[in-house]
């Protein structure tokens, strides 16, 4: 293998732990919050203002667009709440988000990855790029980690991270290695590439050919293990 | 905290700027929609007449009158006094009156232009959905398909496709033609409140959507279109035969 070739692989994977850095310090403030459940009245509440605070303490260049809260509801007991706080100007507002399922604009999270995936494994999650339908209707990544049922009713805390702005942010360090890249999801779908014409949220293969073609994806670096990687291409 | 419940591009289309002034028909079909897509919830009181009136850029003599025509129709109360105002009455909707009067309302060509851009719409989307969805947003399609197939009365139906056209829009990863699913199946939805009364149209349509899940995950574009228009066809005809039909029935 040549010098540079072996160059060119080190610096993806440098940009892929850079990446993995980036949300690694959203998951580092979502475990704040998930882990200080309140020592009195109600959990929701105390959620409620946690949540906004994390929006509140945002640092200026900080890419997270809204934050929030929603409970588990896998039984009769307990019925599906949520809130979730977004910033308007400079302010930090509710977005609210119908949760009554007997309702047209109903938005079932429980069906969504960011909150399905990481109340079953236990684990952050991350999720997207992907158009947030009945939610912010705009493409959405979202770091999401649960909340322990140890002292309450559970369920997971999350952030959405401000998509084109962390595009944006990644572009400049992707194009500096030079050869095609693309960061991809669990899914292989784009979410920063060099190549013009795999714009965020396309997969890098079409679904008509992805059983038939040969895979465009060279080399594969894993981004931590949130499912995320970054891949070389061909052409 | 105030009780969440819609999302923000509802409350948009709801209460987006009049385009030619103010007329109370339409003002009045804008505060129905609002009511039938649980915007408020029941007993929510309205704004301020002269902040609605301005936040629809009509008149406040409009609204009163849209107002009378929602208080005639059960969906509004009002109340006198210094704690008076309007306040919703969900219990008042009737999905199926709503599509009647909205059906009624519509001539042939404006029914086959509602139709002609509804059907575009999700066509264009379900092309892109065939090449772009992931695994993951077909299986939710799927339970859509299954919700639909499944329903028994004509607003669960209904309802099980509005979330099956959103959730196609977004696997398109087009953010523009998600909005415009969206406003169309607000604009669209009483109708089908009308058009899936009927079992066996109900049948074939579910037949069209399965065909269209399938196409979408076998990544076939132009099979997709053609469910989409099928369905949607069908439904445009079933639509305007009972237009037709409500016409005759009112001569008489």
């Amino acid at each position: 293998m040549s010098r540079r070739s072996q160059n060119v692989e080190a610096d993806i994977a440098r940009f892929a732990s850079e990446v993995a850095i980036r949300i690694d310090s959203i998951v580092a403030k979502l475990d704040v919050v998930a882990d200080h459940g309140s020592s009195s009245g109600s959990e929701f509440d105390h959620f409620v203002d946690v949540t906004r605070q994390m929006l509140v303490d945002g640092e200026i260049g900080d890419v997270l667009a809204g934050a929030g809260y929603a409970v588990s509801h896998d039984d009769f007991r307990r019925p599906p709440a949520m809130v979730w706080w977004v910033h308007r100007g400079d302010a930090v507002v509710e977005r609210t988000h119908s949760v009554d399922p007997d309702s047209e604009s109903f938005y079932d999270y429980a069906a969504l990855r960011w909150f399905r995936t990481a109340a079953s494994s236990g684990r952050p999650t991350l999720s997207g790029p992907f158009i947030d339908a009945w939610g912010s209707n705009d493409y959405t990544v979202t770091v999401s980690v649960p909340v322990s049922e140890s002292t309450g009713p559970g369920g997971v805390v999350a952030a959405d991270v401000d998509v084109r702005r962390f595009v944006d942010s990644l572009t400049a360090d992707l194009r500096r290695i030079r050869v095609p890249l693309a960061l991809v999801n669990e899914s292989d779908r784009v979410v920063v590439s060099t190549v013009p014409a795999l714009s965020t949220g396309l997969p890098i293969r079409p679904r008509s050919v992805r059983d038939t073609a040969e895979s465009p994806v060279l080399q594969r670096f894993p981004v931590s293990d949130y499912g995320w990687s970054v891949v070389s291409l061909s052409g | 905290m105030a009780v969440p419940h819609t999302s923000d591009i509802v409350r948009e289309v709801i209460f987006a700027p009049l385009e030619h002034g103010g007329r109370t028909q339409v003002v009045f079909d804008r505060l129905r929609n609002a009511v039938a897509l649980d915007v408020f919830k029941d007993g929510e009181q309205l704004p301020p007449e002269t902040e609605l009136a301005a936040q629809l850029g009509i008149s406040p003599v409009t609204l009163r009158d849209a107002l009378g025509l929602m208080r005639d129709a059960g969906l509004v109360e009002t109340r006198r006094g210094r704690t008076g105002g309007s306040f919703v009455r969900r219990e008042g909707y009737d999905p199926v009156a709503h599509g009647h009067s909205r059906l009624d309302a519509l001539t042939l060509v404006d029914l086959r232009d509602l139709s002609d851009w509804r059907m575009s719409v999700t066509e264009a989307a379900a092309a892109l959905a065939a090449d772009r969805a992931s695994d993951d947003e077909v299986d939710g399609m799927e339970q859509h398909v299954d919700a639909f197939t499944r329903a028994k009365e004509s607003a669960v139906a209904r309802r099980a496709e509005g979330r099956l056209v959103i959730a196609l829009a977004a696997a398109s990863q087009s953010v523009r033609l998600t909005r415009a699913t969206v406003a169309s199946v607000v604009d669209y939805g009483p109708l089908l409140s009308v058009a899936y009364r009927n079992t066996k149209l109900r049948t074939s349509v579910g037949r069209a959507h399965r065909s269209l899940l399938e196409a979408v995950r076998d990544g076939r574009r132009d099979d997709a279109r053609a469910a989409v228009r099928s369905a949607g066809l069908e439904v445009a005809h079933g639509l305007a035969s009972q237009r037709t039909a409500g016409t005759a029935r009112g001569a008489k």
